[in-house]
């Protein structure tokens, strides 16, 4: 506070926070304190009603530490792992999901007749209210009177009862999860690919290279920093899988398609243990953070740059 | 700096200022009570009307309802007591019911019911008072008494020449009326008529067997888990046997193609239920039902449960919440429920009357789901029952898709059970 001794530059200090105030304010009573607070609740037992009991770090061995039961290591909490293991797995939608939606940009990004029509389209399922859209999916799913199993008997497969099977419960959730986030993906895409300069495709025309070779030498290794922030993107949002999953199956059949964070919910809000919530909340927020280092790390210095800058 | 500090703090706790005093203040001599349930939109009217006749009754007392379906009930009490904005009454069911009062969160109603001389608990019907009462203290006064009977379609059975199903029925006789009554009507290969639904739930369908097996779901104690029992076992791999190997119970897979009400649709012959279904089938038009009791198997036995209402134990107006809650298990606001044909009455008198008997569709014998009191049991409840309540169900899911059997599913489940009981015991 020296500083402050100069007249004017109190007042723009004081000015300062008078502006920041807003936002300040809100940051803190709705985001900080709620993630400090959860910290602390995730090292106490809490039902929400009684006080909260500190258990040190209880809830995180329960989590994460492995007991020995007939001469071989088990989880303390299988349920945790299976949960987190059909999170990761709803995340190989995140590879599809780039591919497909780098390959309908490129189309898309061409001279195509009534190619507002077609980016409307693709970009319509994002826009759409997720409870309409997953009653719409469970009629497709449907074994007997569905729309994907009738397309599959005309080409003679069998379909199998989609929802109902703990084989097939997941790909048909992983589908809708596509459908939903490839528009989002095309448009982040189509951004991405005016950035690359007309001059170089020119230039490597003139050289004599194919469209494949021009796309695989110049407009992908361009789009470096769209990649990386779609993959990063992709990461965050498919820890926080949820909703998709609690409209179409809960869960079920048998817990087969529980995402981890329906977990976490079962925890905090049908079981009231706020505690051990908190603490599985803490564990996915490092393996996020985790994940988004490894993939900065990976992507190297010129994509982060680019990808720095468009942020 | 700090004047400015002060500034803001007071300005950031302004919403937390306003949000004090009011609520359940004597507004011109009157008191707010707010009384929550959990309600199907059809159920509301008789609340309403109750309440109202409540106010009338005492113009010193004003009564806010609220309500939630039954799916959110529990989360929005438990919230609303958390943000020490409990209702001053409410409706307790069985389930949670050891979680609130562990806790401290609802009044002993035994001092009420000594000093209250218009209060009889013979009166009501057991099992709602058993529920309710532990160590020998009253937490809830019952509203609601249920049990489980079956329901069946005569029009459906007067086509396969089948007799009826009534009191002498044991699970022989259902299992071959199941397979006469199920039938594939266009000749597809494929069922479109089924004889009985068995599904995945303790209270309507596989706990009923299980106690009729002479199996338990728990001890007395309610300390270990018996599904893994021979009887238990016995009773869950007939129910396994009727979907998968009969095929005349539909699997989850064939539920998914009967979507909409398929007893309603005649695609179902047969049902187990229980009265919160009445009414709806009353209201279905060219539909006919019957009712029966629970077929018998190594011994008679059917589901009892109720709902009870009690008292917040942090409410302001302790008196006036008792008086609310006996109008609610007295005649007139029972006589209301019985009338809405949606639950039968905890007060005997009024169950046992025409109000309750005759108020559905004519020919409909509602007098089973009373007789059935007689060999009925209720569920063992205890603190974290939704807990092991769904870890069972979802060790079930798997039998009732085919991919284990019962005694495969139940041996595995049943120690996790025990593991969730001793906990919530061991808790303080």
């Amino acid at each position: 506070m020296t500083r402050a001794k100069n007249g004017t530059s109190r007042r723009e200090t004081i000015a300062a926070l008078a502006f920041l105030s807003p936002g300040l304010i809100t940051f803190s009573a709705f985001i900080l304190l709620p993630v400090i607070a959860s910290f602390v609740l995730s090292l106490t037992r809490w039902d929400l009603v009684s006080p909260p009991q500190f258990v040190g770090l209880e809830n995180y061995v329960r989590l994460l530490g492995f007991h020995r039961e007939a001469g071989s290591l088990v989880p303390n909490d299988p349920d945790f792992w299976r949960t987190l293991g059909n999170t990761l797995f709803y995340m190989l939608t995140i590879p599809i999901n780039l591919i497909l939606a780098l390959v309908v940009a490129s189309l898309l990004n061409g001279r195509v007749p009534a190619m507002g029509l077609f980016r409307t389209l693709y970009f319509l399922p994002v826009v759409c209210t997720l409870v309409a859209v997953s009653i719409l999916w469970r009629w497709i799913f449907n074994p007997d009177y569905g729309l994907l199993n009738y397309l599959l008997g005309l080409v003679g497969i069998d379909g199998p009862a989609w929802l109902v099977s703990r084989v097939w419960a997941k790909p048909a959730i992983m589908m809708v999860m596509l459908w939903k986030g490839l528009g989002y993906s095309i448009v982040v895409y189509l951004a991405g690919l005016q950035t690359v300069p007309e001059e170089l495709h020119e230039a490597a025309r003139i050289d004599g290279a194919s469209a494949w070779v021009r796309f695989w030498r110049i407009t992908f290794p361009l789009l470096a920093p769209t990649h990386l922030f779609l993959a990063v993107i992709g990461v965050i949002w498919g820890f926080q899988t949820f909703d998709t999953v609690f409209l179409m199956t809960g869960g079920g059949p048998a817990g087969a398609t529980e995402p981890v964070l329906l977990y976490l919910y079962h925890h905090a809000f049908k079981w009231f243990d706020m505690g051990y919530a908190s603490a599985i909340a803490w564990i996915l927020f490092l393996l996020m953070l985790a994940a988004t280092v490894v993939q900065w790390r990976v992507a190297g210095r010129r994509a982060r740059g680019t990808a720095e800058d468009a942020a | 700096m700090t004047r400015l500090l002060t500034a803001l703090m007071l300005l950031a706790a302004l919403p937390l200022l306003a949000g004090c005093g009011g609520d359940g203040e004597p507004d011109g001599g009157r008191i707010t009570l707010r009384y929550m349930r959990w309600a199907d939109p059809s159920e509301l009217d008789a609340t309403r009307e109750a309440l109202a006749a409540f106010e009338l009754m005492n113009p010193t007392i004003r009564v806010k309802l609220e309500y939630t379906s039954w799916g959110q009930y529990h989360t929005k009490l438990q919230t609303l007591i958390a943000g020490r904005e409990a209702p001053d009454v409410f409706a307790l069911s069985g389930l949670w019911f050891h979680d609130l009062r562990e806790r401290g969160l609802l009044t002993d109603l035994t001092p009420f019911v000594d000093a209250d001389s218009l209060v009889n608990l013979d009166a009501f019907y057991a099992p709602p008072v058993d529920l309710f009462t532990h160590d020998g203290k009253l937490y809830g006064l019952p509203r609601d008494f249920n049990t489980i009977a079956l329901f069946y379609n005569p029009d459906l059975f007067d086509a396969a020449g089948v007799d009826y199903p009534d009191w002498t029925w044991d699970w022989s006789n259902l299992q071959n009326a199941a397979r006469t009554l199920t039938r594939d009507l266009d000749g597809d290969g494929r069922v479109d008529q089924w004889g009985l639904q068995v599904s995945n739930d303790m209270e309507v369908s596989w706990g009923n067997y299980v106690y009729q097996a002479g199996g338990n779901i728990l001890d007395a104690e309610r300390r270990h888990c018996h599904l893994a029992d021979e009887e238990a076992i016995g009773a869950l791999e007939f129910l396994a046997t009727l979907i998968h190997e009969d095929k005349v119970s539909p699997s989850p897979i064939d539920m998914e193609s009967l979507s909409g009400q398929p007893f309603r649709n005649g695609r179902i012959a047969m049902i187990t239920s229980g009265s919160w279904t009445l009414r709806r089938l009353d209201e279905t038009p060219d539909f006919r039902y019957g009712l029966a009791p629970l077929p018998h198997g190594k011994t008679r036995a059917a589901i009892a449960n109720g709902v009870a209402n009690g008292i917040s134990s942090s409410t302001r107006h302790a008196r006036a919440a008792w008086a609310l809650t006996t109008f609610l298990s007295g005649d007139e606001a029972q006589r209301l429920l019985a009338k809405s044909g949606t639950s039968i009455p905890a007060l005997r008198r009024v169950a046992e009357s025409p109000d309750f008997l005759n108020a559905g569709r004519p020919g409909v014998d509602r007098g089973v789901f009373l007789e059935s009191l007689t060999w009925s049991r209720t569920l063992p409840f205890t603190p974290a029952a939704a807990r092991w309540g769904e870890l069972v169900s979802k060790a079930l899911d798997r039998v009732w898709l085919g991919e284990m059997t019962p005694r495969e599913a139940m041996s595995e489940v049943a120690p996790k059970v025990d593991a969730v009981l001793a906990e919530a015991a061991g808790r303080p």
